[in-house]
């Protein structure tokens, strides 16, 4: 696919030049390409030919191009109008190195009638052609191309749309050096290199020999990860947006980019994590044992402070061996209640449904930004002594979707044996007790 | 000696002829009050809610289950998958359980009983002489509402008509 990248626009006004014979006024006009330089940490040079034609009185106007890197900074310049028949070359030194991007931008100043140049675009180092070539001529409409291989001669108003191809056939140099630019990008690193099921995760890829501009780039498809607000900021960073489905696999998945059409010569993993356990990051008290509204206690009790509840902070965690944080705040917590007594009356069991949020000030239904969760209260409050078991399972939901993670499994033992008194433990990383 | 064990005696076969009479007059009344039960026992009792007694091994009831349900609707006791488990108004389902056993027929309370809380949840047992009123509840930040109550007689005893 070709691109335009030749922009010719009239600019600012009249500049001096060579004076030709009849010259009345004077036009500037500029244009610009992007491409590559062709070295490999050899080759930084652009070699730009310009080959002005004419017709028995031809005067070359000035000619002035001006090299800058991929952020639009200015790197070099040179002039290489003349006064005769060309060519004229100048070589523009990219300072850097490798196959890196560049513009050149050329400005020329055209004059009388008989003006006829041909500005020549990259035939060597140049990838992936989307060069096209506007030319605009000042003078005539609708000019009459001459056979390729034959002096050009445009007496017309523009614009007129020279293909790459047919400076190519005319055999013109523009020479981006002899080095190869073909070379692959390369990943470095992805960051966040992981992201939760039902997530959007904002990523940064990292890596060499990436280009900005009018360059096609890609990341690769992944299964159930659409990919989004992709842009490439710089020679050595990308960014991404990765929307996880929520019933997507977990595991890694390959990440590579492509750009110009090269794909990168590397791969790095992008790993999708499923909550799979737990942690516990904190066990609090809580006070008020059989107030409704603070402890979570019914309405029904009659007043007394036996047993014991507390708010359990839990962080969901993945499924690898070595357990990392979901950082998503989708995920629903939902428990089912099974085995569960009190005093030795076996209650119903309770059907998975949503843990939060509850009568406690500051639980939620779904976990915070961290991927945390508080499930509170979890405990026992009586009137007077009391023990009960409870089984609580926990499972995870993702946003609104049915993909449901089994996550954590609490059997609890529950005291309170005395006025003040309560303990409730799970055997492992939660125990609490009073006084 | 022989008069205390007179008295046991008597006083279990009392019970005994009161539990018979009365869960043959309980079953009779509910058919009457709530009609027919369907094929796995359930009454309707109110609309969208259920009520089923089971019975131990010899045919004694020992449960009194209030659900959310219907009856002749093949899974309509099963609970939802979504996260938004079934649930009664509760002051209907309070309205049913007073129906069925009123206060006065539940004996003396007893010292058992407690409240087990969860999350949102609320499981209370609350204790008499002869049964226990087991009722799991939402909390009010979730909507409300009452899961299940269970009646459970720790004793062979009448359960209210």
């Amino acid at each position: 696919m070709k691109r335009l990248l030749f922009l010719f626009a009239p600019l600012v006004i009249g500049l001096f030049i060579f004076v030709s014979s009849a010259s009345a006024s004077s036009y500037v006009y500029s244009y610009s390409t992007v491409g590559y330089d062709s070295g490999t940490n050899t080759v930084t040079g652009y070699s730009y030919t310009s080959y002005p034609y004419g017709g028995s009185l031809y005067y070359q106007p000035y000619v002035e191009a001006t090299l800058y890197d991929e952020n639009g900074t200015y790197l070099a310049d040179g002039d290489f109008s003349q006064t005769q028949g060309g060519p004229a070359t100048i070589t523009l030194q990219a300072p850097g190195s490798g196959c890196q991007f560049y513009q050149i931008v050329g400005w020329h100043a055209v004059d009388d009638f008989y003006y006829v140049t041909n500005y020549y675009m990259p035939s060597v180092g140049y990838r992936n052609g989307f060069y096209d070539v506007d030319y605009y001529s000042q003078f005539r409409e609708n000019p009459t191309y001459p056979p390729f291989g034959e002096s050009r001669y445009f007496y017309g108003a523009g614009p007129v749309h020279i293909l790459e191809e047919e400076f190519i056939s005319l055999g013109v140099t523009e020479s981006w050096g002899s080095g190869n630019c073909n070379l692959p990008p390369t990943i470095t690193s992805i960051s966040p290199a992981l992201g939760g099921v039902g997530s959007a995760t904002s990523i940064t890829i990292t890596g060499t020999g990436f280009k900005s501009g009018s360059i096609e780039a890609s990341i690769n498809s992944m299964s159930n990860i659409t990919i989004s607000e992709f842009f490439v900021d710089s020679g050595t960073q990308m960014r991404a947006k990765f929307t996880i489905a929520a019933n997507a696999g977990g595991g890694n998945r390959t990440v590579a980019v492509t750009l110009g059409g090269i794909p990168s010569d590397n791969n790095k993993n992008f790993f999708v994590q499923i909550p799979t356990s737990l942690t516990v990051v904190s066990v609090t008290k809580l006070s008020g044992t059989t107030n409704p509204t603070t402890a979570g206690c019914w309405d029904g009790d009659a007043p007394g402070d036996y047993g014991l509840r507390v708010s359990v902070r839990y962080q969901v965690m993945d499924q690898q061996s070595t357990a990392v944080a979901i950082t998503n705040n989708k995920m629903v917590l939902q428990e089912a209640l099974t085995d569960s007594v009190i005093n030795g009356e076996t209650q119903a069991d309770k059907p998975l449904a949503d843990m939060g949020p509850s009568r406690i000030t500051g639980t939620t239904r779904t976990t915070n930004s961290s991927g945390q969760y508080l499930d509170s209260p979890v405990g026992v409050c009586n009137s007077s002594s009391v023990t009960a078991t409870l089984k609580q399972t926990i499972k995870v939901l993702i946003d609104t979707t049915s993909t449901i993670y089994s996550v954590r499994v609490n059997s609890f033992t529950m005291t309170g044996p005395a006025f003040q008194t309560g303990s409730i433990s799970n055997g492992s990383d939660i125990v609490s007790s009073r006084p | 000696m022989k008069k205390t064990l007179m008295r046991t005696i008597t006083v279990t076969f009392v019970i005994l002829i009161t539990y018979l009479v009365g869960a043959g007059q309980t079953s009779d009344d509910l058919k009457q009050r709530y009609g027919m039960p369907d094929e796995k026992g359930h009454y309707l009792v109110r609309p969208g809610i259920t009520l089923l007694v089971t019975n131990t091994k010899d045919q004694k009831p020992s449960y009194i289950t209030i659900e959310p349900g219907d009856v002749f609707v093949s899974g309509s006791h099963e609970q939802d998958r979504d996260g938004s488990a079934k649930v009664m108004p509760s002051n209907i389902a309070e309205q049913v359980l007073e129906e069925i056993l009123p206060i006065e027929k539940r004996g003396r309370p007893g010292k058992g009983g407690g409240t087990i809380v969860s999350g949102c949840t609320i499981l209370s047992s609350i204790d008499y002489e002869f049964l226990a009123i087991n009722i799991s509840k939402r909390c009010p930040e979730q909507g409300a509402g009452t899961y299940q109550i269970t009646i459970h007689w720790k004793e062979k005893k009448d359960f209210g008509r």
